[in-house]
């Protein structure tokens, strides 16, 4: 299949893409293109415009300070993947970032792609509402627990451009992405953040979108360790069932990654 | 040549011709010619050939399984700019053009003929597939070609489907060909029924088992692809195509389908990548593709991309088998009983028939002594897209069978599952070993390969 | 852990013609080759084969160039060409090296019988009492003549023995119909490692035997067996066409649904040889290309079975994905205990894994 005509311009600012967007209402803004492209080359989406993010550098920065992560919307997975920055304050962000797709995507693909697309399949959400993250837009800032609103949904509004991610640094965390054979998507990813005072957990790839735990969190948080979580299963009820794999699996896979993150934390002593 | 019994020292590291002295070639690995071409992206692929003028062919596949075509309008995609013409079934039976051919047919165990309904160039009247083909396109690029595809208007009559293959002679399943009957293409048996019937009911063990051979996608790295030009001063035509099998590609086209001399149509296959049976000699849109350059005057080329290889290059395997194995009580068998269904799509294609109905029997009892064996496939269509040959081509799902009731076998026994295959294994001293599947096996010494392989294992 | 064996035999050199045409086959079993010495005594190979990647180039020059006693670096091989080649029935199921490979020995020995009449007269002696070796003949005496001297004669004319029947030029075409297929055997060894708690099949070990009669080239035949294996793997593991029950449609319409094997699903490989020559056919080889396809779903199989026994399980579908083998795992435990599992009624959907089940 080939992708239907396509104009394309390469935005110099990010006013100048909401003046774009604006003015065109069928246009996209194209980040990394690995979701876009791949849609529009099954003739599954047919933008008239393609508003390329790809020169504005000051959406692509890295910035860590004691408390926080924050990632430009245009930072590729590959310069999170590598960044030792990252890796001493996070590492799990920088394992999810090296687990998506293969080196090609790598140097394409975007944070702010990734979050914006809300695949359900996807790693980032996990990362954003595991991470109690900060979505900022060109208009405002949108707490990780609103962010995400249906599949492939979420709060952005026509127009609306994500700048930047901010992360909170946990005490330590992990992440664990359990591969659909075929894709290598997360058939199920669970990423487990202890921030000390609490917990989050946040699962992808096995329901409409990525969604928390909540009696996870609270055994983790009366105490981290694996046996906290015995006998807490999450209901298949409302998992998918695909072709790949059943709601019934989905849901014991998720008990078994989510016990093996947190061992992961607590028997080497040290951050995965 | 080399005495079995004393096996030399195989050497795979590659060598360069060049370094063997003496013109002793054969037994050695000496390095392919081809690769530093190949890998240095100086490979000539089908797609690689530009012919001046050259037009570009696409194709309306059906997205319904089963349905009655009930209209086909062209009319918007003639209209469409850059087309040069529109091809559906009505063109191809008013030019009077001919069929393909399925070249290893498989009867009846009465004799009677098979149920024959080969996979068309066009689908007339009804589709029975997922990605049949219902019209082509040939315009002056890939783009607008494939733009004037979704102009195509049809009307179905969704019928009811069927892609179980166990499911497949059920009563209630609907039929794919209507004129036979039934969805049974051809029913094989061998073997003695009764004997082999009673020496594993009369067992000291029996296991019995379902086992379904999963269906596959060759999926070679380069996908199909055929470039055609026409010369009208010479009458001739000048085909490159992905083929395993060019003069048998040339022939299907002349012979069965276009009823041209043999003579006017070069087939040239330069590299291919890849192939593992699925690019044979069976010309389902190379027909088009020859015919449309002559209609239209100018080269025409088809290249599938992935998804549409996924929809139109034959599958494989694909069976349901319900088997049965006895052993007395030392762990030798006493009998094999087998009854496989086969898939085999919603149309017959090239090889199809044999390969369940002939590679699949000659095989079904492996290297070990069977005394009794009865035997029974029966080919059947599904509206899937249609099987045919791919690496293997009905010894995998033979090994399947065999080795999973030897297995069991040995471990409802009791015994190791090493004594009981040697217990079972013919010898060097059998061969020529002629089977009950109606196989003669030539040379070999299985007791020797065991041993091989657990040497190697450290088993 | 578990250990899977798989013992099994191909069938492959497909065929004589007759026996085709015992079974309504519409096409021949033999095979062409053109073997086209120039007068400057380089060689054309024509054959009707057509490589896809088995490396017949190298391997089709070797047979003929060892036969013709003569540099392999002289030789270069033509497939793949309808006008250039007289027929050929093409490649497939593992007939190259036994049907081609014969039918160039045979032009071979066609071309060297009359190089060998040319020698004989230029050297005045019988061809018997010929000594031939690095692309020289000599005679007794010590004269000697170059099989490019002698081809260059051939192509002259003048120089040949006088006898009516003689013709000038130096090539040779043989159609050549085997007398039988060939049974090429094999055996393979899985040894895998299943997760119990996700039921991911990790294969650990992949051993292989192979008698494929004599090997013409070991590195390519490894080549070929290795190649087999990942496609067999692919069975084993994850490859699935899927179609839904009810529309029919495609599920597997592309590589986000349908899994093909990649580098890191592949253990590592170690393969050996034995070589029981073919009887039917000179070079004693036996096809050498699918066996990989065909013994890993069942060594693999049988070794998960072999990993699941003690649990009860007896029997497991391919592909083997973690789910089913889970599934597997589950469903013996819940039998050996005599609970009926609540959440088992759901089936997933395509090929269904089975215990045992009643025959007629």
């Amino acid at each position: 299949m080939f992708m239907y005509s396509v104009k394309h311009q390469r935005a110099s600012s990010v006013a100048h893409v909401c003046e774009l967007l604006a003015a065109h209402p069928d246009a996209r803004p194209l980040a990394g293109g690995q979701s876009l492209i791949a849609g529009m080359k099954l003739r599954l989406s047919a933008p008239s415009l393609l508003v390329d993010l790809g020169g504005l550098r000051e959406l692509t920065t890295i910035q860590i300070d004691a408390q926080h992560v924050t990632l430009g919307a245009m930072v590729r997975h590959a310069q999170v993947a590598q960044s030792e920055a990252i890796r001493k304050v996070i590492p799990a962000l920088a394992s999810l970032a090296k687990g998506i797709g293969d080196p090609m995507v790598r140097n394409m693909g975007t944070v702010g792609g990734s979050v914006a697309n809300n695949d359900p399949a996807a790693d980032y959400p996990a990362a954003v509402v595991a991470l109690d993250a900060v979505v900022t837009t060109t208009t405002r800032e949108i707490a990780a627990d609103d962010f995400f609103v249906g599949m492939f949904e979420t709060a952005l509004l026509p127009g609306e451009l994500i700048t930047a991610v901010k992360f909170r640094i946990p005490k330590r965390a992990a992440y664990l992405k359990f591969k659909n054979p075929a894709s290598r998507f997360a058939m199920v990813g669970v990423f487990v953040a202890d921030f000390g005072s609490a917990v989050r957990v946040a699962v992808v790839g096995a329901s409409a979108g990525v969604f928390r735990v909540a009696e996870m969190e609270r055994a983790l948080g009366r105490r981290f360790h694996a046996a906290s979580l015995d006998g807490i299963e999450v209901s298949s009820a409302e998992l998918l069932s695909d072709l790949h794999s059943q709601a019934v699996y989905r849901a014991h896979l998720i008990a078994v990654l989510a016990k093996r993150a947190v061992q992961s934390l607590t028997e080497s002593g040290s951050k995965p | 040549m080399n005495d079995a019994d004393t096996p030399r020292v195989i050497a795979t590291e590659g060598i360069e011709a060049s370094t063997v002295e003496d013109a002793q070639y054969i037994g050695k690995p000496l390095l392919r010619t081809e690769d530093r071409r190949l890998l240095t992206g100086k490979g000539r692929y089908v797609d690689d050939v530009v012919l001046p003028g050259m037009a570009w062919c696409a194709f309306l596949r059906s997205s319904h399984a089963h349905a009655l075509i009930t209209r086909i309008d062209t009319q918007a995609a003639r209209e469409a700019p850059e087309v040069l013409r529109v091809i559906t079934a009505d063109e191809w039976a008013a030019a009077d053009m001919g069929a393909l051919t399925v070249v290893h047919p498989m009867p009846f165990s009465d004799g009677r003929p098979m149920n024959t309904a080969t996979r068309p160039v066009f689908a007339r009247h009804k589709v029975n597939h997922v990605g049949d083909i219902i019209a082509a396109v040939v315009a002056n690029t890939r783009e607008a070609a494939q733009d004037a595809v979704e102009l195509i208007q049809v009307e179905f009559e969704e019928l009811q489907s069927n892609v179980d293959v166990a499911k497949a002679l059920d009563q209630a399943t609907p039929l794919v060909h209507e004129q036979f009957g039934s969805n049974a293409v051809f029913d094989v048996r061998k073997g003695d029924e009764a004997a082999t019937r009673a020496a594993i009911d009369g067992a000291h063990k029996i296991v019995e088992l379902e086992l379904r051979s999963n269906r596959l996608a060759a999926n070679p790295i380069e996908p199909r692809s055929y470039a055609c030009s026409y010369d009208a001063s010479e009458e001739r035509y000048t085909l490159y195509a992905t083929t395993q099998q060019p003069h048998y590609l040339r022939r299907s086209l002349a012979v069965y389908a276009l009823f041209i001399p043999e003579h006017k149509l070069q087939v040239i296959a330069p590299n291919v990548g890849g192939s593992f049976g699925i690019k044979g000699n069976f010309p389902v849109e190379v027909a088009t593709v020859v015919w449309a350059s002559r209609l239209v005057g100018r080269p025409v080329k088809w290249t599938a991309t992935r998804s549409e290889s996924m929809m139109s290059d034959t599958q494989a395997r694909d069976h349901f088998t319900k088997a049965r194995m006895g052993f007395d009580a030392d762990g030798r068998i006493v009998g094999m009983e087998v009854d496989t269904l086969a898939a085999l799509g919603g149309y017959l294609s090239n090889f199809a028939p044999s390969i369940p109905g002939n590679s699949y029997p000659q095989t079904i009892t492996g290297l070990y002594r069977t005394p009794n064996l009865f035997f029974r496939v029966r080919g059947v269509y599904t509206n899937t897209v249609p099987v045919d040959a791919y690496r293997g081509s009905g010894r995998p799902e033979a090994t399947w069978v065999n080795e999973r009731l030897v297995e069991n076998g040995a471990r409802e026994l009791g015994i190791d599952v090493v004594d009981l295959r040697k217990k079972n294994l013919i010898g060097p001293q059998d061969f020529p070993y002629r089977t009950l599947s109606g196989r003669s096996y030539d040379s070999g010494n299985p007791p020797l390969l065991l041993e091989k392989l657990l040497t190697l294992s450290g088993y | 852990m578990g250990i899977g064996l798989a013992c099994f035999l191909d069938k492959a050199g497909t065929g004589p013609s007759a026996n085709l045409a015992s079974r309504g086959g519409l096409h021949g079993g033999y095979e062409t080759a053109v073997i086209r010495v120039h007068s400057d005594g380089k060689v054309s190979l024509f054959a009707g084969t057509h490589c896809h990647g088995q490396g017949h180039q190298i391997t089709y020059a070797a047979i003929a160039a060892q036969r013709m006693g003569i540099d392999i670096a002289h030789i270069s091989v033509v497939e793949g060409d309808t006008d250039r080649i007289p027929f050929g029935n093409g490649t497939w199921g593992g007939r190259s090296v036994s049907v081609a490979g014969t039918a160039i020995f045979k032009a071979a020995d066609e071309v060297m019988a009359k190089t060998r009449r040319i020698a004989a007269h230029v050297l005045a002696c019988d061809a018997a009492a010929l000594l031939y070796t690095k692309g020289i003949f000599s005679n007794v005496a010590g004269k000697s003549i170059s099989f490019a001297n002698i081809a260059d004669l051939a192509y002259h004319g003048a120089n040949l023995p006088r006898d009516a029947a003689f013709s000038p030029g130096l090539e040779a075409t043989a159609f050549y119909d085997p007398p039988d297929s060939n049974d090429p055997q094999a055996m393979h060894l899985a040894v895998v490692e299943v997760d119990a708690d996700t039921g991911v099949v990790d294969i650990q070990q992949y051993f292989t035997a192979d008698d494929c009669g004599v090997l013409i080239n070991p590195m390519i035949v490894e080549g070929q067996v290795h190649g087999g294996l990942a496609q067999g793997i692919g069975q084993a593991m994850m490859e699935n066409v899927a179609y839904d029950a009810v529309s029919g449609q495609l599920l597997t319409g592309s590589f986000m649904d349908y899994a093909m094997p990649r580098a890191d699903s592949m253990p590592v490989l170690k393969t050996t040889f034995i070589e029981t020559p073919a009887p039917s056919n000179p070079l004693g080889a036996k096809g050498a290309s699918e066996s990989g396809t065909i013994g890993a779903p069942a060594a693999i199989g049988n070794a998960v079975v072999d990993a699941l026994w003690h649990l009860g399980v007896r029997h497991i579908a391919l592909p083997l994905t973690s789910e089913k083998v889970w599934r597997a795992m589950a469903q013996a435990r819940a039998e050996a205990s005599a609970v009926p599992p609540v959440e088992m009624a759901i089936r997933p959907p395509g090929p269904s894994s089975h215990t045992r089940n009643g025959f007629r």
